[in-house]
């Protein structure tokens, strides 16, 4: 049997995965609800300072955990077992990680602009603001539904 | 220009970058680093013989072209007075285009995909 890089926390390394994605998927849509509240004039910008910063650092660490799994799970559950038997989840999850890096610039957008920016002073950046926003939350959304199909069908 | 308005500047074009450097290899067969998780070894190429990765790659890439977009424009930023409202709604629109069509890519392509499995070892056991 080969060796992989952190076979052995495979699992462990998932449930932390997981973990971090529980909290990121409160944050995203918290703060998309606190986000589209810039533009209706209602900002809560304290909240949504903190809601950013929650995503920054949940997004990291899930981020994080997966790259650690993904040797594992490239050879034990998706070469060995989903291109064989499952071939939609083994494209589901290369959909699902490419979206998450993606959505990475997008964070740091967010996290950035919500140090700096004041939504009742600069109304230029509000409308970009929310859309980041709402991106993001939809790219978490499908990643977390995705995640839980995949692991359903098969985990590491 | 202001503080925050040369940083939205700087992270519309990250955006942008991250986009065309996270999915370029792929487009135009372009050598990234690849990680082969069986023989734990690295190497820099478009196409890899044996099962290799190259997610790590991508996302590398992808994080240097963003670095840069974002350094040479909060430089840049600095010689304008004022963004206005078409440069702001036109930047939102570039970064969030790339972002979506990079997106709509990935989901078509794989969507389509028939990926080849890796042959059964003797040892296997299912888990």
């Amino acid at each position: 049997m080969p060796e992989i890089f952190l076979d052995g926390a495979g699992r462990l390394l998932v449930l932390l995965h997981a973990a971090a994605a529980i909290v990121l998927i409160g944050a995203v849509t918290h703060h998309a609800i606190v986000a589209v509240g810039y533009l209706r004039g209602k900002p809560k910008l304290r909240l949504g300072r903190i809601y950013a910063a929650i995503i920054a650092i949940s997004y990291a660490i899930t981020f994080a955990f997966g790259l650690l799994v993904y040797p594992t799970f490239r050879y034990h559950t998706r070469a060995l077992y989903l291109d064989r038997y499952e071939r939609w989840a083994a494209n589901l999850f290369d959909m699902k990680e490419n979206f998450a890096a993606l959505g990475i610039p997008l964070v740091i957008a967010m996290f950035v602009l919500s140090r700096r920016m004041d939504p009742a002073e600069d109304k230029l950046l509000v409308g970009p603001y929310v859309g980041f926003a709402l991106i993001t939350a939809a790219i978490v959304w499908f990643d977390v539904i995705s995640g839980l199909l995949i692991t359903m069908t098969r985990g590491v | 220009m202001k503080r925050q308005e040369a940083l939205y500047v700087a992270m519309c074009l990250g955006i942008v970058a991250f986009a065309i450097g996270f999915a370029y290899p792929q487009l135009a067969e372009q050598a990234v680093l690849q990680y082969f998780p069986l023989e734990h070894r690295w190497s820099f190429e478009a196409r890899p013989q044996g099962l290799a990765m190259d997610f790590y790659g991508r996302v590398g890439q992808a994080m240097v072209a963003w670095a840069i977009a974002v350094i040479v424009s909060l430089v840049l930023a600095r010689r304008f007075k004022t963004l206005s409202e078409r440069t702001a709604g036109l930047l939102a629109a570039w970064a969030i285009t790339f972002t979506v069509l990079v997106i709509m890519y990935y989901a078509w392509t794989l969507f389509f995909r028939h990926p080849t499995p890796s042959p059964i070892p003797d040892w296997y056991r299912p888990r």
